[in-house]
């Protein structure tokens, strides 16, 4: 078992996200907005296998995206939307704020 | 040299001859041995005394540390020929100009001044950003802060610039150029001035003269409180761990030396509660609401108004998890930025890497950077590679290697080692800009939101700030049920240091502007059934001292614009003599009906008859929208709108009252009795549970109406449930806060019925 730490960063503005791992969803909220002094929301999700697939749909904005990662590499994924477009940032940089 | 080298230098090569000895600050002192708590105590005078810095080295004269704040007010003066003219006090020449200021100050006392200003000189002492500022404050003319970078004129000493910057009413001030002279020594207070001379702009030019106040550019208040079974950090010894700047002084910081050292002087407030972890529900972690309902509680200066109070929590975990080391949790509602917290139990807490020769000062460090770097959050103050993020007050540029404060250590290239290696627990000079200089309301705890981007909160922001106008709900959530009306309540609040005269009947004027915007809809102007048409009654607002009215949101001359469930936003404007203000936006949602029974109600409440008699809580001709209330009260008693209902029908049962008929073609007025048996139980409904009664009728809407209430009760011959009501609220009102001058009155109210 593995964890996948998410965290939801820059972009968000008061929008509906819903977060499915391997067609499972591990995060569906309203009302997420980005917080510059801050992360919007982090959270842990245990997995399975080694490589998973991320998926990311914003219905408030009509955006969805998907990504494959390799968790033993890159447990650490950062979600953000740049541009109009969902971004991945995955790493094996821990997911600190303050 | 014991400061940040490469800082102080830049700053230096602004001046073009630099006045003061690389020795001459005392952060300068290289102690070694037992000359360390010595210099300690000398930089924690220094500090504390800022003007006392030059004067520590080896030649202390002269001394040169003039920075600081310095003021200037003018009042009409009784004069044969009527009021002093406030301009007249500004052109003299300098001797005849402060003998006027002088006796005017000392007759000032509370009454309101004409123009008050203030000027921020940062040109010497700790890290100086070479800027020279000022605020202008105009009584019905605004505020205007201006910010000129200066550079020392080696002829004459002065320091010249360009004004660079400029916020609030531009025409208080239209020279483009300053050329201050600082007068007087620095050890004889009384004796201090900053002469200003603006020129360009193609006007003539004019020369002020400001009296030295204090070196601190803010005064801040701070309170620590810790969660039951944590510990805090608020000072860190900046040689306790070998990787650091060789020249880091032998000293230990605390939290307040850090600000207090950079020109915000600040003060451990009373205090320092032990808060139960009970609090934190039953999981022991942290969300932001608990937090700040804990704020609400614990915090000793709690108030929900822009001040210069900030409240630290050390607690255990955030629910977001071990990645949180801190947050400025208070983004939320209208007074911001007044609160965080740093999470012990998170990556802050880290051991060192194996091998680290001082292992508990590793951690000891990253826990002070957290504390300071949220703290730094409530000033305002953005990540460092963020700073172009939002609104910035003036273009910034991302510095994501940055050696300040507002950085994270382990983002930079090298990680923690290569920032603690060359980090001087310092703000970069921009922050301190920022800290120094900004117009006070982007910096002050409690006033402009978190990096608010909205147009309407851009022209707040751009518009005076003497006042403060807020709209807010009196319960934790603005979430309200379907069909629940809608009672916000505004506050205008004088946020200035000086009194200010306002209309009395201000904020139930048509001077208040009102606009509702639903989400995916456009804004709408909330026009209310009823406005008073009165003389302006002239009140003087105290600095900090605020007044009230309700609001009945939900329905008015336009109908009913928050009836849709759905997000909505409500801004408030408010024209007066000191200028327009605006308040910040107050968002709310409007839940789904829950029931068949609450939607086949709707089309009837959504009726304008309707809206007024819950509007005016009350007729007693308008038959119809009665009955449709008392049908809201049958079927649906449990719900806030039966509330409202029950209110409107068993006030007016409660008592007689007049109405005009018509009988045989005249029109009379003829007396209905009361209704003793059909108002109590409507009065329990209505006011069986007052706490849920202050949270959906808010709290002067509450007092007004059961205040009243209560003594149609006593009227009719029933002082006792006429006490007995007051008496209730007294004791709901306190527990929630409510200003214990309104819980007097009403406490008042029921002693005199209990008699």
């Amino acid at each position: 078992m593995t964890t996948l730490a998410i965290a939801l960063e820059d972009g968000f503005d008061d929008d509906h996200v819903v977060v499915r791992i391997n067609d499972r969803v591990v995060f569906d909220e309203e009302h997420v907005s980005s917080r510059y002094h801050s992360v919007a929301q982090m959270f842990d999700v245990p997995v399975t296998a080694d490589e998973v697939r991320a998926a990311v749909q914003v219905p408030t904005r009509g955006l969805a995206d998907e990504t494959t990662l390799d968790v033993t590499r890159k447990p650490n994924l950062r979600i953000s939307i740049t541009a109009g477009d969902v971004v991945f940032d995955a790493g094996s940089a821990p997911l600190y704020y303050a | 040299m014991a400061t940040d080298k490469g800082a102080k230098s830049a700053a230096r090569s602004k001046r073009q001859a630099p006045q003061t000895s690389p020795t001459s600050n005392p952060e300068s002192l290289a102690p070694t041995g037992h000359d360390a708590d010595f210099a300690a105590l000398v930089q924690h005078v220094a500090a504390e005394l800022p003007s006392l810095e030059e004067a520590q080295g080896p030649f202390p004269w002269p001394p040169m540390r003039r920075s600081g704040v310095y003021t200037r007010i003018t009042t009409p003066l009784p004069t044969p020929n009527g009021p002093l003219a406030p301009d007249t006090a500004l052109d003299g020449a300098d001797g005849a100009t402060l003998e006027i200021e002088e006796a005017i100050e000392g007759h000032l006392g509370p009454r309101p001044v004409w123009v008050s200003e203030e000027l921020r000189v940062d040109v010497d002492g700790t890290f100086p950003t070479m800027t020279i500022s000022g605020t202008i404050f105009r009584l019905f003319g605004g505020w205007l802060t201006w910010i000129a970078r200066v550079t020392e004129d080696p002829q004459t000493g002065e320091y010249v610039g360009p004004i660079s910057y400029r916020n609030g009413a531009a025409q208080l001030l239209q020279h483009t150029d300053v050329r201050c002279r600082l007068t007087g020594s620095p050890w004889i207070q009384p004796g201090r001035h900053a002469r200003v001379t603006f020129t360009g702009g193609g006007l003539q030019q004019r020369v002020r003269v400001y009296r030295f106040v204090q070196s601190n550019f803010r005064t801040v208040g701070i309170e620590y409180d810790t969660v039951e079974g944590t510990n805090s950090v608020t000072s860190y010894n900046l040689q306790a761990h070998p990787n650091r700047p060789a020249d880091l002084p032998a000293t230990t910081l605390t939290i307040e030396d850090v600000f207090t050292r950079q020109g915000l002087r600040m003060t451990k407030t009373s205090g320092e509660d032990v808060i139960p972890i009970d609090e934190a529900m039953g999981n022991q972690l942290w969300s932001d609401l608990e937090m700040h309902d804990a704020m609400q509680q614990h915090w000793s200066k709690f108030a929900d108004v822009p001040q210069w109070q900030l409240w630290t929590l050390f607690a255990g975990r955030h629910e977001m998890g071990f990645g949180l080391g801190g947050i400025m949790f208070d983004d939320i509602g209208t007074a911001q930025r007044q609160g965080c917290a740093i999470f012990m139990d998170s990556f802050i807490s880290n051991p060192a890497p194996a091998g680290d020769p001082a292992a508990a000062a590793y951690v000891q460090r990253m826990r002070f950077w957290t504390a300071v770097h949220e703290i730094g959050h409530t000033f305002n103050l953005a990540h460092s590679w963020q700073k172009d993020l939002g609104t910035p007050w003036i273009p910034l540029v991302p510095a994501p290697e940055e050696r300040s404060f507002m950085n994270y250590p382990f983002r930079v290239a090298g990680g923690p080692n290569a920032f603690f290696a060359d980090f001087h627990y310092r703000f970069s000079e921009d922050e301190l800009l920022f800290l120094r200089h900004a117009p006070a309301r982007f910096v002050q705890q409690g006033n402009a939101p978190w990096f608010d981007q909205h147009g309407f909160e851009q022209a707040r922001m751009d518009g005076s700030a003497a006042l403060t106008l807020t709209v807010r709900f009196n319960r934790a959530a603005s979430r309200f049920e379907a069909l629940e009306p809608i009672v916000a309540e505004i506050k205008l609040t004088n946020t200035s240091p000086v009194a200010i005269v306002v209309d009395k009947n201000a904020l139930i004027s048509d001077q208040l502007l009102v606009v509702i915007e639903g989400k995916g809809k456009g804004p709408r102007q909330w026009i209310p059934y009823q406005r008073y048409c009165t003389l302006a009654e002239p009140q003087i607002l105290q600095p900090a001292e605020s007044m009230y009215a309700p609001l009945y949101l939900s329905a008015g001359l336009n109908g009913f614009d928050l009836a849709d469930p759905g997000r909505y936003r409500v801004y408030a404007a408010l024209r007066t003599a000191a200028g327009d203000v605006l308040s910040a936006p107050l968002d709310l949602h409007v839940a789904r009906f829950e029931s068949r029974e609450q939607e086949s109600l709707a089309d009837d409440i959504f009726e304008d008859e309707v809206g007024r008699v819950l509007a005016y809580d009350g007729s007693r001709v308008l038959e119809r929208a009665c009955a449709t209330l008392r049908e809201v009260v049958d079927r649906t008693p449990e719900s806030r709108i039966a509330k409202h209902a029950a209110a409107a029908l068993g006030r007016v049962a409660a008592t007689s009252g007049l109405v005009l008929e018509e009988g045989d073609g005249t029109p009379q007025l003829v007396t209905r009795p009361a209704r003793p048996e059909e108002a109590a139980p409507l009065l329990d409904t209505a006011y069986g549970d007052l706490d849920t009664a202050a949270d959906t009728f808010g709290h002067i809407r509450l007092t007004e109406e059961v205040t009243r209430t209560a003594q149609a009760l006593a009227k009719e011959g029933n002082r006792s449930r006429g006490a007995e009501m007051t008496g209730s609220l007294a004791q709901v009102l306190d527990g929630r806060g409510v200003l214990p001058r309104v819980v007097a009155e009403v406490r008042g109210v029921a002693h005199t019925l209990s008699e």
